[in-house]
Parts: C-alpha cells; sequence; structure tokens
C-alpha cells in the first residue's frame, strides 16, 4: 500500500475518521450529491471499503493487456436507443 | 393444467394439439395472480384485458394454420425496467426515468410480441436493479413464494417468483451482477444471462452500462432456449416449437468445477455445499470429465465488479439523485452515492482488471467446455435480515465483467428452500450452457418442485 493509499495523516482513529467525513463530503459535493446528515455517518462508514476495493484493482499487474483481450472473440457491449 | 403449471414446451404442445387454448392459459394465469399475487408482489402492473386479447389473437392465428413459434399464445411477464407499450415502467421507484417514450416497446418485449407471446404484466424488482426492498415507498414487497417471509432474491424478483408460483410460465429479467441467476436460484427456477451484447438492451432502464443484459427465465433450460431464440431475435420456422432433445447424455464434455472462491467462503452453508456436489454427480454420471479450476484474482473481479457497477449507475442517476435525493429509497441512494468515491483512474484500473480476467477465463476455457460453482452459497434470507450482508454470498459478478454466458438451474432443496447450480460457457456458446441444464434436468426433478404458497391453490383448470 502507497503512502497516497493511507489516506490522510493522523495520530489516532478518530482523525482518522474525521479525515474521511472530509474527503467523502468534498467527493459528494464534487458529484453534486447532497445526503441528509444521518445518511453522511453511512457513507462514511462505507468509505473505506470502498477504498480496499479501489486499492485491489490498482495494485493488480495489468501489464501487457490490451482493451477487451479474448481469444474467442471480441464481446460487445453495444447499446442504442429506443 | 396439471396441478403443476405447465412449461413453455409443454404448453407449446398442448396448444398445437388443441388440448388447451391460449385464452385458458391466460385466464388461469390471471385467477392464480388474483387469488396470490397480493401476498407475494410479483407485479407492479397487470394487462389483464390487454393480455387476453393477445391470447385471443393466437388462438386466432392457430385456428387459421399461422405458428409465430413456440411463444405463440403463452403468458410471459417482464421486469419492470423494460419498456412496454402497456403503460409506464417504474424500475420499481418513485423516481420517473422512462426509457423509451410512452407507448414503444423495448426491443426484447417487441420481439416477444412478434413470437405470439401474450405480454401479462411488469414485475417487481430491486429499485432501479440496485436497491432492496423498500418497506417506506409504498410499493410492493417482493416475497419467495417458497416462504413469503424470505426475499426472493433479486433484482429481478418479480419474475422469479411469478415463474415458480405459476403466475406466468415465462419473463424476462436483466442482469448487471447476477439479477436473473440469484432469484432464480433462491426461487427454484432456471435463469439465464446471456453473452454480453447478444440480447439487445434498448429500451431497458442502464444500470451498468456496459454490463447489462436482457435475459429468460422460465421453468427448465428448455424454456430459456426457446426464449432466448425470440430475444437474439433468431428466425423461427413455421411451425416451430420447443426442441424436447431426448436425453443423449454428456459423454465428452470437459467440466471444470471451481470451489476455491466458493465452497470454503465465510457464510456458505455445508448442506449447500453438498447440494452442489450431489448435482455435479449427476453430471459426471451423465458421462461428462470433471476436474477442478481455479479463478485467479476472484476477488479483484469481484471488486471491479462493483467499481464498473457503481460508477457506471452513478453516471446515470447523478441529475435525478441531485434532484429527487428523497424519492430513492434510502438503500439505493447510499449505493448510488458510492459512485462518487472512486476516482477516473480506479475506474479504468477496474476496467482494465476486467479485461485482464477475461482473457484468464478465455485461457480455463481453451480445455473445458463449461465453468460450474453454486449460484449464491446459502438459502434465500428472511426479508428482515441485512440484505447486504448477504452479498458476499453472490457468486455471480465476476461473469458479468467476464462476459461469458451464465446459466442458473434448480440444484437441490435446502431447509425446504432451493438453491441453484451456475453452468458458465464460452461467449456466445449459449447452446452448450443450456444443453448442460437440460442434461441435468432430463436426469433429476428438482425444477418440477412447487412451493407450498402455490401447490396449496391449484389452478381451475
Amino acid at each position: 500500500m502507497s503512502k497516497e493509499d493511507e489516506g490522510p495523516p493522523g495520530r489516532d482513529g478518530e482523525t482518522r475518521v474525521e479525515g474521511d467525513e472530509t474527503i467523502v463530503l468534498a467527493l459528494l459535493h464534487a458529484a453534486e450529491i447532497e445526503p441528509h446528515p444521518e445518511e453522511l455517518v453511512q457513507l462514511v462508514a462505507a468509505f473505506p471499503l470502498v477504498r480496499a476495493r479501489a486499492i485491489l484493482v490498482r495494485q493488480m499487474n495489468v501489464h501487457g493487456i490490451e482493451p477487451a483481450a479474448s481469444s474467442s472473440g471480441e464481446i460487445a457491449a453495444p447499446r442504442t436507443g429506443p | 393444467m396439471s396441478d403443476r403449471p405447465l412449461t413453455v414446451a409443454e404448453a407449446a404442445a398442448s396448444l398445437r394439439r388443441g388440448e388447451v387454448s391460449s385464452v385458458e392459459l391466460t385466464t388461469t394465469c390471471i385467477d392464480r395472480a388474483n387469488e396470490i399475487d397480493g401476498e407475494l408482489g410479483c407485479f407492479l402492473s397487470r394487462f389483464d384485458s390487454t393480455a387476453l386479447a393477445a391470447a385471443r389473437a393466437a388462438d386466432h392465428d392457430f385456428a387459421e394454420g399461422i405458428d409465430r413459434g413456440p411463444l405463440q399464445g403463452i403468458p410471459v411477464a417482464v421486469k419492470d425496467l423494460i419498456a412496454s407499450q402497456e403503460g409506464p415502467t417504474t424500475a420499481h421507484s418513485l423516481v420517473p426515468d422512462p426509457p423509451a417514450p410512452a407507448g414503444v416497446d423495448a426491443t426484447t418485449v417487441s420481439r416477444l410480441r412478434q413470437g405470439g407471446a401474450v405480454l401479462m404484466g411488469k414485475t417487481s424488482l430491486s429499485e432501479f436493479a440496485f436497491g432492496t426492498p423498500d418497506p417506506d415507498s409504498g410499493l410492493p414487497i417482493p416475497r419467495n413464494p417458497w416462504a413469503v417471509e424470505r426475499w426472493p432474491g433479486g433484482s429481478s424478483s418479480g419474475t422469479a417468483s411469478g415463474v415458480a408460483a405459476g403466475l406466468f410460465l415465462a419473463g424476462l429479467g436483466s442482469d448487471t451482477g447476477g439479477s436473473i441467476r440469484i432469484p432464480a436460484a433462491l426461487c427454484g427456477i432456471t435463469g439465464l444471462k446471456p453473452t454480453l451484447g447478444l440480447v439487445p438492451t434498448a429500451g431497458c432502464i442502464p444500470l451498468a452500462w456496459s454490463l447489462d443484459t436482457i435475459g429468460p427465465m422460465a421453468r427448465t433450460a428448455e424454456d430459456c432456449e426457446a426464449m432466448l431464440d425470440v430475444l437474439r431475435g433468431k428466425v423461427q420456422s413455421a411451425g416451430q416449437v420447443v426442441d424436447t432433445e431426448p436425453d443423449q447424455g454428456l459423454t465428452g464434455l470437459r467440466i471444470g468445477v471451481e470451489r476455491v472462491h466458493h465452497d470454503g467462503r465465510v457464510g456458505v452453508g455445508d448442506e449447500v455445499v453438498h447440494a452442489f456436489e450431489q448435482a455435479l454427480a449427476i453430471l459426471a454420471e451423465a458421462g461428462a470429465h470433471v476436474d477442478e479450476v481455479v479463478l485467479d484474482h476472484y476477488d479483484e473481479a469481484l471488486a471491479a465488479t462493483l467499481i464498473i457497477t457503481h460508477v457506471e449507475a452513478l453516471a446515470h442517476h447523478r441529475a435525478n439523485l441531485r434532484d429527487r435525493w428523497g424519492d430513492y429509497g434510502a438503500v439505493t441512494r447510499n449505493l448510488l452515492s458510492h459512485g462518487a468515491f472512486y476516482s477516473g483512474s480506479d475506474y479504468v484500473a477496474a476496467q482494465q482488471v476486467r479485461a485482464v480476467v477475461r482473457h484468464e477465463v478465455d485461457r480455463l476455457f481453451d480445455c473445458r467446455d463449461v465453468i460450474i460453482t453454486p449460484t449464491v452459497g446459502a438459502v434465500a434470507p428472511r426479508l428482515d435480515e441485512d440484505l447486504l450482508a448477504f452479498m458476499p454470498l453472490l457468486f455471480t459478478g465476476i461473469w458479468n465483467i467476464a462476459g461469458n454466458p451464465a446459466l442458473s438451474i434448480p440444484a437441490g432443496v435446502v431447509e425446504s428452500l432451493p438453491v441453484g447450480m451456475q453452468v458458465v460457457g464460452r461467449p456466445y456458446d449459449e447452446h452448450t450452457v443450456l444443453r448442460v441444464g437440460r442434461v441435468f434436468q432430463q436426469r433429476s426433478d428438482w425444477h418440477r418442485r412447487m412451493p407450498e404458497l402455490s401447490t396449496s391453490r391449484r389452478p381451475v383448470t
């Protein structure tokens, strides 16, 4: 795990949660999402799990892989208008 | 009609022999829905009058010698995020998000109609195929016909429970991370997620743009094949009915079974594993060669599936989340908001993981015809349980990012509740996947079991 992935520095858990809340608020604001205050607590609680998923995929070695690599044929994902 | 509802194949044959009419089939389904759907929460809207009109038209065509194929005169229902001309498409939400102009069918619904199917109505789901049942919405709570205090699975909840309870013979679901296969397993029916891109999604409210699929749900693999032929636009020969093949076994078929990321997972029930192994033994007895495979990067694949789903779902719902936050269910809006926690580079990394996983899965199929796993690692949870805690026991999402066709078939009963087995094939090789399902169902009777709810209230004909 890199320094960047560890999140904002903090001396204890409480400080870290406050850091998460700041990040969560900023990310939601950027997405124009305004949760009810009691829901913000749930979103902050979910944030470490979400971050863990992102770290997992960031750490995977994808060197040499090309988009839609498939030996048995391209799998399309077409979507056209109704 | 027998004590248990007819399969599509049985009904198609009976219609052509003149033993039953489409109007009789449709009326039976309407009566059944009148009797038990108040308890099941299967339908969000019903089209009784137009269904009867379509049934009369199908009977008229039979009388005139016009045969549109195996779905002619068959009562079906459609998940209510797929547009139909009869009414609004709600996605089981209070937030309006029409996928097509009023009065327009989705491509799949149009194809069902061209095939002569009788559209009974639109079925309940997890809100926008993403949330969990929300008692605060005032909308129906989908319930499992095997035990109404339990979840039927999601997100194609109503289509699964309706087939299981005999409210219609087959239907459409959509599958982005398992939404056809999970409810199929928990309700004891058969459901197919086709290869990504095989069946058009036009006219369907998206969950995740690059993962969504639409597919058939029915009692048997044979019925799913008949549905798939229509959904993919395969031209039906005049008079063609469901192709009931004799049991030819599976000699020469190579099965890879994935136990590493399934049997040992925390929360997977011993009895579920036992049922899975017994089902696998039936396939081996049919002549298949079984060996063990391991899906590399399984956890990374699941993480990528979730990242792609959350980000793409937020992209679709962003404006409505901003403007109508309070109209979404609490769980739905919470999950949609997670999409904001990922960066653009996280999304790209997830798509790169997806490419790696596709490549690895392709390699597994170099020397195997299908891969088999349990569909879900437990029986249906109670509705008052934390349904999000159930998610790690769903073994379906990896096949959405890989894109392969995946079928769930009833494979046993544990604690009086059904469990499913998942059969995965090479891209566009639905034929082999369905063949495995068909042979298994010729050698087992799990797909013929009926929940007490519906067997205690038998059809009137």
